[in-house]
């Protein structure tokens, strides 16, 4: 069999593994895989590993990235339905079937959970607020938001850029962005004694992670409050970049214990 | 879920948070169905293949979530059956498309019989990988092979395996992060991934790691 050249197949193939694709990724290698039989073969293999050590037909991660695809594909054909009838989408179907539906990739996580259910709620309530400026720079549509998400899931409060969040021990931390193209995220916070590694929100580990074009995606998972990491403010920074690394936008909220 | 009233009329609507929760309680259970056909080889010998299994569960959610499909469940069945049928006729179909012949209906419950040549070869393959996965076990650390147990033997959430062992969910994502690296290292210097490595590819080692 030919060995493939798509590096960037093989890169997704390996963050595949590793629990870090996103739904864009995920249907790109797909869609490469489908047409490429030595990246078909190990993405097979890798589903087969995962398979056995998940003890799962369908390893959680796939079947997380598989929602994502599967509820895309069902906006897709639900926009197709009502465009003839309907110019302009109802606000719920907007929202609904945003790419965030595609970023549940930590739906285990109860509090995403229950961020995910309000969310629609929270952005479906003014349409026009689409792609306005949510970032401390006035005119950018980058930003960031921040809720709190109590162990009950209900959501116990929301920091808008520049704002302040408190969280308490045993709640969880969930970010939500909003970005009009397609870049590469980084949320993090400065150490609390000044020294140290970063906290880092997203990704976990590694260089900015790609993120898709949308408004109030949330990130596909949050953060639990607990082993005293949130015992002073944070400032804590989202910070958007373009493949090359050019900065696209910034914003700055504040985290505190309650 | 409980197909109450309510949940019934917001599945029927197509209220998303409920589609979820359709999708997410049945789609193990569909691919253990479609995998189980898979084993019965012939026409059904395709869904070896992941991608062509998830294929085929993604054809089958997408026709059971469709508004007239939606409408025609009554709540009462089982929906796990009534997705099989749907999914029964996803493959059926696509038999016809591949020009082959029906011989076997795929949900049979008794009488499944691995066959010989590539169905063999899938379970010697299975045998293959669990082997050389108790193999990593092996050489992990205490500590590893606690998260190891926690997360892919009792299959807990991260928050839950962080807190049995007083860690971070950060801590564990990190660890857990770098026992995958380390396993697909393991696999692939043991030939499991052997035709996937290439000059100058970082596919399964990142700045740093040994």
């Amino acid at each position: 069999m030919t060995e493939c050249a798509n590096t960037k197949a093989k890169q997704d193939l390996a963050a595949l593994f590793r629990g870090e694709l996103d739904t864009e990724g995920f249907t790109r290698l797909r869609a490469h895989a489908a047409t490429c039989g030595n990246c078909r073969e190990a993405y097979d293999r890798l589903s087969r590993v995962e398979s056995s050590l998940e003890q799962r037909a369908l390893p959680e991660n796939r079947q997380a990235l598989l929602e994502g695809e599967l509820f895309a594909r069902l906006g897709a054909k639900a926009a197709a339905a009502s465009a003839p009838v309907r110019a302009v989408p109802r606000p719920e179907r907007v929202s609904f079937f945003r790419p965030w539906m595609g970023a549940s990739l930590g739906f285990a996580v109860a509090a995403g959970l229950a961020v995910l259910v309000v969310m629609p709620r929270t952005t479906a309530k003014d349409p026009a607020d689409e792609w306005t400026a949510r970032s401390a720079q006035a005119g950018s549509a980058w930003g960031a938001r921040a809720f709190c998400v109590g162990a009950d899931g209900q959501v116990r409060g929301e920091a808008r850029p520049g704002g302040t969040l408190a969280c308490g021990e045993g709640d969880s931390v969930q970010f939500a962005y909003t970005a009009p193209e397609g870049a590469r995220l980084t949320i993090e916070a400065a150490p609390p004694s000044g020294t140290g590694e970063p906290l880092r929100f997203f990704p976990s580990e590694g260089t900015a992670a790609e993120v898709a074009a949308g408004v109030d995606v949330p990130l596909p998972y949050s953060t639990p409050v607990q082993g005293g990491w949130l015992s002073g403010a944070l400032d804590v920074r989202a910070r958007f970049v373009d493949a090359e690394g050019r900065p696209l936008g910034e914003t700055r909220l504040t985290l505190t214990p309650r | 879920m409980e197909w109450d009233d309510d949940n019934l009329r917001r599945f029927r609507e197509g209220t998303p948070d409920v589609l979820a929760a359709v999708y997410r309680e049945h789609a193990e259970g569909l691919a253990r169905m479609l995998r189980a056909a898979a084993w019965r080889g012939g026409v059904f010998s395709h869904l070896k293949s992941a991608m062509e299994l998830e294929n085929t569960l993604l054809e089958t959610f997408a026709r059971a979530f469709e508004p007239r499909t939606r409408a025609a469940y009554d709540g009462t069945r089982p929906y796990g059956h009534f997705l099989m049928g749907i999914a029964r006729n996803v493959l059926l179909e696509q038999t016809r498309n591949r020009e082959l012949a029906v011989g076997l209906e795929p949900f049979e419950q008794k009488g499944e019989v691995v066959e010989d040549g590539p169905g063999l070869a899938q379970l010697l393959e299975d045998r293959e990988v669990e082997a050389l996965v108790a193999g990593f076990k092996d050489g992990l650390n205490d500590e590893e092979r606690r998260l190891f147990e926690l997360r892919f033997g009792e299959g807990l959430p991260q928050e839950t395996a962080a807190s049995r062992m007083g860690l971070t969910r950060i801590q564990v994502r990190r660890r857990e992060h770098g026992i995958k690296t380390r396993l697909l290292g393991f696999l692939q210097a043991r030939g499991y991934l052997e035709g996937l490595e290439s000059r100058g590819w970082s596919f399964f080692r990142r700045r740093g790691e040994s």
